[in-house]
Parts: structure tokens; sequence; C-alpha cells
């Protein structure tokens, strides 16, 4: 079961949930085309109006409206399978395929502090730690920037959290970027962690995806859309996510909201597909309801779920791969039962309607994805593989229907002592590492065994797991790159992402360096 | 904020303001204190509004609010902080007249000012 749960759905026992029928999607459809040739997308930035108007958009001021036959034309070049490649080329992510994927969380400024369980700003070593965790986990598919540590200077963020994350997994990177003042910095260091010197033509293996995200009502900053022309010159996986807000950056009106979402997303792809035709490019969402009481974004409302399971079929009517999905957020702040409820929710939704990749799905996120909890994320991984026994369904066949087995019982044995259950109970059933299945009479008193468990994982695998490393020249040379944009700005040289130190033994107190 | 370039917050706070009746206008993400200068001086508003989302460009709403008093624009006009990692002590601290954890309370915030 192991085995099969890394490999993700198969594409053979695949049906997905569908909130949409063939004519709803019609119709968002109709009304998105319409959007992108009457109202139109801004683009801040000169370049990208210039290869808007020469490829036949109308331009106005910052404004581009696109026309249908234009946009057609320029989603058929989109790929409809992107391959997210690894370093360890067995985790490259294939997508487009009718699997489930999953990646930790994205961006909290906050950490549950592992030791004293209090909330506190996050830290460079935090990024380091749930890196690794993510490197450990095999549910985890690739790997996102989890925190923005409070503790390096806000104008080098992006290039310390690239280096941490390329050092710091085998996996595929995620990266993500909030300006792009160090854009160049960091494809470079990516360039370097992929082996690649940009000299094949486009046709480069990176271990890196990068992109940006409209600014919903319909609109992509300068910054971003420098992203939108950049990425996709050097061939670099593009991904466009639009986080509109349900009653507040778009019409509260779940359809409604799907369709500036679709505008915002299907612009920056015809964008992408302009610079450079085929770049493989994959779209996401963070869209969810704005708390009418509070004004602030939701994420485990049941909408945001439904509105990921629409994308889903958005993204399957266009042929583009869902590579950027959201689900296990919790809303509450605190590692209680309404997280449980929470991540539970949106995570089976979320899988059960065939989003290619999950992200947020294991990362301990909590309080509306401000908050990153170390056992959490142990916890979301065992959700997680809940979620796939759930999508694996059941085999049927003479082994399992078991005729014989059953007839040789008949009606005074038992199953227990056979060597049919001795051989498939490790197949059929999932074996939970964190769950507590104690009676109540064992139990008793002893409320917090599953949060005990997890964070005794966590420090187990912060103690004992290390990423590989790469060759000690490659080491340096990306790290020359930060330490290059360091002297630049005249910042000293702090310490670097490490992930070299000695791995200690099971058990021992940890310490960080 | 100069320094935070995260437009969710910043935009909800807008909306809901304008949502609360009052008239919003709204410099932007990554602004300057000089943009927050040149904005009192045209458009006269009677609250200033700085938000922030992560904790580096936090220094920035002390210089942003020095500045301002500097130049004398901050005279009949209150000022209110807030986002995630803003608090009541922090905004006593750089000396704001209020303090909003978030979009909401900014809204209600903003109303007892303007009363007060």
């Amino acid at each position: 079961m192991e085995e099969q749960l890394m490999k993700g759905l198969k594409p053979t026992v695949y049906k997905a949930l569908r909130v949409l029928s063939p004519s709803q999607i019609q119709e968002i459809h109709k009304v998105t085309m319409m959007l992108l040739e009457k109202v139109g997308v801004i683009f801040e930035e000169e370049k990208a109006l210039e290869l808007f108007g020469n490829a036949g958009a109308k331009v106005t001021n910052e404004v581009v409206r696109l026309p249908t036959e234009l946009v057609e034309s320029l989603l058929k070049r989109c790929p409809s399978k992107v391959t997210l490649y690894a370093r360890d080329q067995k985790k490259s992510v294939h997508l487009g395929v009718n699997r489930v994927h999953y990646t930790n969380g994205y961006g909290t400024t906050f950490v549950k502090d592992l030791e004293t369980g209090k909330i506190r700003e996050a830290r460079l070593e935090d990024l380091r730690n749930f890196t690794i965790l993510g490197d450990c986990l095999d549910n985890v598919h690739y790997i996102i920037t989890q925190v923005i540590p409070q503790d390096v200077p806000a104008e080098v963020a992006d290039v310390y959290q690239a280096l941490t994350l390329l050092k710091g997994t085998e996996k595929h990177v995620g990266l993500s970027v909030t300006k792009s003042t160090y854009l160049d910095q960091v494809i470079e260091m990516g360039r370097l962690a992929s082996g690649v010197d940009g000299t094949n033509g486009g046709k480069e293996k990176f271990v890196f995806s990068l992109g940006t995200v409209p600014i919903s009502p319909l609109r992509f900053s300068r910054d971003g859309t420098i992203r939108l022309l950049k990425l996709p010159q050097e061939g670099i996986v593009t991904r466009i996510v639009s986080g509109a807000t349900s009653g507040a950056t778009s019409p509260i009106s779940l359809a409604g909201t799907l369709a500036v979402q679709n505008a915002e997303i299907i612009a920056g792809i015809c964008l992408v597909q302009i610079v450079n035709p085929r770049n493989p490019t994959i779209c996401g969402t963070f869209a969810g309801p704005m708390d009418m009481l509070r004004g602030k974004q939701l994420w485990a409302a049941p909408e945001s779920a439904i509105l990921n399971a629409a994308t889903a079929q958005l993204c399957r009517f266009y042929g583009i791969p869902f590579g950027y999905g959201t689900g296990g957020v919790a809303d509450s702040a605190a590692l209680d039962i309404q997280a449980g409820i929470e991540k539970t929710y949106t995570l089976l939704y979320t899988a059960l309607s065939g989003v290619d990749v999950i992200h947020d799905a294991i990362g301990g996120l909590l309080g509306t994805a401000m908050v990153s909890s170390y056992e959490q994320m142990l916890l979301d991984d065992e959700i997680c593989n809940m979620v796939n026994r759930g999508l694996q369904g059941i085999a049927v066949n003479p082994e399992t229907l078991a005729l014989d087995l059953i007839t040789e019982v008949g009606h005074h044995g038992n199953y227990l002592s056979t060597e049919h259950t001795f051989r498939h109970f490790r197949n059929e059933l999932f074996l939970p590492r964190f769950l507590d299945r104690r009676s109540f009479n064992e139990r008793r008193e002893e409320e917090l065994k599953v949060l005990d468990t997890a964070r005794l994982r966590a420090k187990e695998i912060l103690a004992t797991h290390r990423p590989k490393r790469f060759p000690p020249e490659v080491e340096e040379k990306m790290d020359q790159v930060l330490k290059g944009v360091l002297k630049n700005l005249g910042i000293e040289v702090s310490a670097l992402p490490n992930f070299s130190e000695e791995i200690e033994k099971k058990g021992t107190k940890l310490h960080f360096k | 904020m100069k320094g935070d370039l995260h437009d969710i917050g910043k935009n909800l706070g807008s909306i809901l303001l304008t949502g609360g009746g009052f008239e919003v206008v709204d410099i932007g993400i990554d602004a300057s204190p000089e943009k927050f200068a040149d904005a009192i001086s045209v458009r006269r508003p009677k609250i200033v509004g700085l938000i922030a989302r992560l904790t580096t460009p936090m220094p920035q709403m002390k210089t942003t609010l020095d500045f301002l008093k500097r130049l004398g624009l901050m005279e009949g006009v209150k000022s209110i902080v807030g986002g995630a990692p803003v608090t009541q002590a922090y905004a006593d601290k750089i000396g704001a007249d209020g303090y909003a954890p978030d979009a909401s309370s900014a809204v209600e915030k903003a109303r007892e000012l303007l009363a007060s």
C-alpha cells in the first residue's frame, strides 16, 4: 500500500466529484470570454502591453481586451501535461494525468514553537525545519516556501527562501518571490540546482517552478507581470494562481467568483503563451469567501473547497494542469477539534474533486494560513493517508472476493486465523500512525496523545533526516549568489541556510545552529 | 507601507471602510513616507491608516508617522495601525492613536477615533 500511496491516485480509478454540469461550465466559459473581450485585464507593464497589442489584443492604457478567437488559439498552445522535475528524478511530479498530489504549506509569518507551544514570529531555522519535514514525508510531492522568515532583512527574504528550499530537498521546489527585484538571482540559483546552463533552447529540466498572483479583480501588478514575461523566456514552468475573495474582490456568488478567477488565469496564460508558445504553465486557486463578520478571507469554508472542485473541472475543460489547488488550511487558530474538522473536510473534498496538486495540504497551517504548526504537519500527513485510502477504493477480484475462503470457513469458523487475513490486512486497511484508537477505559485523562505522538515524530525527523547534499562546488556557487546580493546591499552575511550538520542520534535533545 | 507587498489585507481594509461609509484614498502597497505626505497634503483626510502583514516592514510605520508629524501633517489627523504582527503595545510605542487587529475592527476603531 505504501508504494501505491506514494504514486498517488491511479488514472483507472479516477472518478472525480462534479459540482458543475457541462452546461454550467459552458455558461461560465461564455461569461469569462465576455469579461476578457469587453472588460479586459490590467497588466501594469509596458512590454506586456506591447506584446498583447502585436498579438491582436485591444490595448487601452493598461487594460488588455482579448478577442475570443485569440484566447482560444493561445489556450491551444498551453500543454495539458506538465512535469515538475525533481533533483531525484523518481520524485518528479507529472501533472494532468488524473493523480492527486500534495505540498507543504505556504508563507506563514508565525510558527507554533515545537518546544514551548507558543505562537511566535517565523525564523529562518523554521523554514529549514519545515523543508526537512517536507523532504522526508512521502505524501509531500513538492516543496513550497512554508514560512516568511522575520529574522532576515525583508528586501532579501526572497533570495534566502529560494536558497533554503533548493538546498533543502531533492523534490521539486515551487518557489515564490514577493518582489521581482532579485528574480535573476533566484533563477540563477535554480539553474545551478537544476544543473542546467541555459543553452538547451528552452528544453531544460528545471527543478523549480515560479509564478505570480493576480490582484483581484482583473489586474496583474507590474512586479507580477515582469515574472510572466521573464519565466517563459527561460522555459521555466510558470504558475498563475488566483486568490479572489468572494464578497470583497470578486462577487459573493461562487459562479461570479469563478468567472473573475477564470478571466485572470486565462489572461495570464495568454501572456505566457505569447512570450513562449508551449511553455509549461500551471494554474491554481486559493479563492474563498470573506468572513462577513470579521472581514478576512476564509480558507476552510465549504465554499473554498467547492471553488476548488469547480476549478478542477474548468481546468479539465481547458486542458490546463491544476498545479496549485488549496486544501487543508484551518481557519481555527488552535490545535483543536475545529482545526481537525476544517482540514479533513477541505482535504477530502478537494482530493475527491480531482485537484492535481493540493497546496497547503501538509503544512500544519492554522489561523487562516497565518500560523505553521510542526505537530499539525504530521497530523495533516495522516489525514492525507486516510484520504489516499479513500481514493483507492475497493479492489474486486477472485482473490479479494474470496469465494473459496468464505465457503471453507462456513458458518461457525472465523477469519482471524486464516492465511488470507494475514496476506491482505496491510493492503486492505489504513493503519494510523497517530490516531488514538484506544478504548475510553485505557485512555482516561490522557487527552492529547495524538499531539504528543506527532510532536515526538516531528522531533525525530528533524534529528535524523537530512536532504541529500549538492556537490560542494555547486553548493558554494549557490551560496555565492546570496552572498553577492548581501554584499551589494552592504548587509553583513550572517547564517546561511545550512543542512550539513551531523545527524544526531534518535531521542537526543535538539539544538539548532 | 514601504517594504510590504501584500495586497489582500490592505484591500480588504479599504473595502470594509468604504462599506462602513468612509471615503477611502488607497495609496497602494509599498508606499513611502513621501507618498503618504503627498496624499495627505492633497486629500486632507481625517484618519491615516497604516497596515503591515510582515514584521519586517513594521519599523517603517514609526518612520512614516514620525516623518508626517515632523512635516506638521498630522495636526488634526488621527492615525491607526494594524495587520497581523502589529499589537496594541506597538501602536502605543510608536505613538499611533488607534490599533486594529483586523479589517472589521478597523472600521469600529475609525468611528471611535472620529467620535473622540
